[in-house]
């Protein structure tokens, strides 16, 4: 007989690949039935055919490397600005009211709206994408980590101190360990946030990446193009995802597995 | 084995403060005021004991009488309104490994296996890892818990995350164990066998505990001395020194002496308690 548990094991990844196949099927009787004008939405052979050439001809998998680089460099910066930020505000009320008005004010304005700032400030290169990049991303993880330090019960502190622990040990022995799985948490998360912002990241003056390929096909009505753009940013999305999913299991052998 | 005909107690209740010893913990006048909505709350008020090196006191009195709060403020996690409290002489200004604490709630470092749960203080406090292995090993063995010590506390009962518990605080080598309701989570029987086996572990390290907890019959079986609190503001309503030999064995529950006297706590306790019928458990 077999528990829920059990059974979740393997149905997990049937159910994954029937959401799939339900969104490919739907794409497929939508467009190959006419049902919509190719030029609104062009049919998955077309899609295939033209990601071919983009890949054999147009040198696309430089535009992947590209994005690819532009994005992790900036979650790189990101995470290592806004994780010490964040376990700061977390654990130091009056750090938290120092930052907190600021953050709050920056997650409020539309990131695009500093589009002409960013390139009178920092040029119209590979820097001020990532710059742009960054600032998309920065003041949500900053508060996602504040949060997950802040949620660090004071037994787990009150141990500590009672089993001879100082002040200057806790972040590095208490704090940090069991902030750890909700900060990979939010990380894994503003990894995402850092892909949705690409195409407002490579509208400048760019002049490689799925951004702008995608900019670039829009403006010439090649539809399929823009459909290989997408599918691109999302199969990475999927990947990186499931890289964040390994990793959390690898890291915290301690957690409950949730399947 | 205690013979039960020796353990009939001859003076039910005596004054258990021994004026001899010099105070090994001496609790002078405490009290504790907590702002809150209503107005401040008195949740200790002039609370004073003393105990000798060695000795087992446990704390009961009913719900909310200010019990934890004197805990804390002996651990030094809490500072205490007014009045002050002596550890070996010393006043108490803060936390120290000197007075371990066990806590209610499972406060195993989840990201630590069993050993290394042991372990902490000893590193915190930069023991040499020799000393640390070799202490864990021994106080892993001395709870219960040979075998485990590569399991992560998720894959453990409460029982054992409080042996854990025992163990990681005995690591240190305190002066005192202050333990806060430490079996409060668990089921009766597992109850039982850590009062027990607390007990084997007391005997052999004889430290001083201060053991506070709502059951009446765990305290009567563990301590040297019983003190009932008043309802809140807590203060001493009643110090008891309890007579029985030790080792003693949880066949010491059905002695009549021991019954007797349990009785005798428990209207102690009720005494404080406004109307038994709507009273807390």
């Amino acid at each position: 007989m077999n528990t829920n548990s059990d059974n979740a094991r393997w149905l997990n990844p049937v159910l994954g690949a029937l959401s799939v196949s339900l969104f490919v099927g739907a794409w497929a009787i939508l467009s190959y039935a006419h049902l919509v004008q190719p030029y609104f939405l062009p049919t998955p052979t077309a899609v295939f055919k033209e990601a071919i050439i983009l890949v054999q001809r147009e040198h696309y998998l430089n535009d992947i490397a590209a994005s690819l680089a532009r994005v992790l460099v900036a979650f790189i910066l990101c995470a290592l600005s806004a994780v010490p930020l964040g376990l700061l505000m977390g654990r130091s009320k009056p750090v938290a009211a120092f930052v907190t008005p600021f953050v709050v004010f920056m997650r409020y304005v539309p990131i695009s709206a500093f589009i002409p700032l960013l390139i009178l400030w920092t040029g119209i290169g590979n820097f001020q994408k990532v710059v742009f990049l960054w600032m998309g991303t920065f003041f949500f993880l900053v508060a996602l980590i504040a949060d997950a330090a802040a949620a660090v019960g004071h037994e787990l502190l009150d141990t500590a101190y009672t089993l001879g622990a100082q002040k200057r040990q806790m972040v590095r022995y208490v704090v940090l360990p069991a902030a750890l799985p909700g900060i990979l948490d939010s990380l894994r998360v503003m990894m995402s946030v850092g892909w949705t912002y690409l195409v407002l990241a490579e509208i400048v003056a760019a002049e490689s990446g799925i951004g702008y390929m995608i900019m670039e096909s829009q403006r010439f009505l090649k539809t399929p193009r823009v459909v290989v753009g997408i599918l691109t940013v999302g199969i990475i999305g999927v990947g990186l995802d499931y890289l964040f999913r390994g990793m959390r299991t690898l890291f915290f052998p301690w957690l409950r597995s949730h399947g | 084995m205690g013979d039960p005909s020796t353990n009939e107690p001859s003076a039910r209740a005596v004054e258990a403060i021994d004026l001899k010893q010099p105070p090994f913990l001496l609790v002078d006048r405490v009290s504790k005021v907590y702002p809150s909505r209503q107005g401040p709350v008195s949740a200790l008020e002039d609370f004073s004991c003393s105990t000798g090196v060695g000795t087992f006191v446990a704390v009961v009195g009913p719900s909310g009488c200010g019990k934890t709060s004197l805990l804390r403020i002996v651990a030094g996690l809490m500072s205490p309104t007014s009045g002050k409290i002596l550890v070996n002489g010393k006043e108490v200004q803060g936390p120290g490994p000197d007075r371990g604490m066990v806590f209610q709630s499972y406060t195993s470092f989840p990201w630590l296996t069993v050993r290394e749960n042991v372990e902490f203080g000893l590193k915190m406090r930069h023991a040499p890892q020799e000393i640390r292995r070799s202490t864990a090993r021994t106080l892993i063995a001395q709870v219960g818990l040979s075998g485990f010590e590569d399991a992560y506390p998720e894959a453990l009962s409460g029982g054992m995350k409080q042996r854990v518990a025992i163990a990681r605080t005995l690591a240190n080598n305190p002066d005192m164990l202050i333990m806060d309701e430490p079996f409060g989570a668990l089921d009766y029987q597992t109850r039982w066998t850590m009062q027990e086996l607390l007990l084997s572990v007391w005997e052999k390290a004889r430290k001083t505990v201060l053991f506070v907890t709502h059951d009446i019959e765990e305290a009567l079986f563990l301590a040297d001395n019983v003190i009932v609190m008043t309802s809140r503001p807590g203060r001493v309503k009643k110090s008891l020194a309890i007579p029985f030999e030790r080792p003693r064995m949880v066949s010491l529950k059905a002695n009549s002496g021991f019954v007797a006297l349990k009785s005798d706590i428990m209207r102690l306790v009720r005494q404080e308690i406004p109307d038994p019928m709507v009273g807390q458990a």
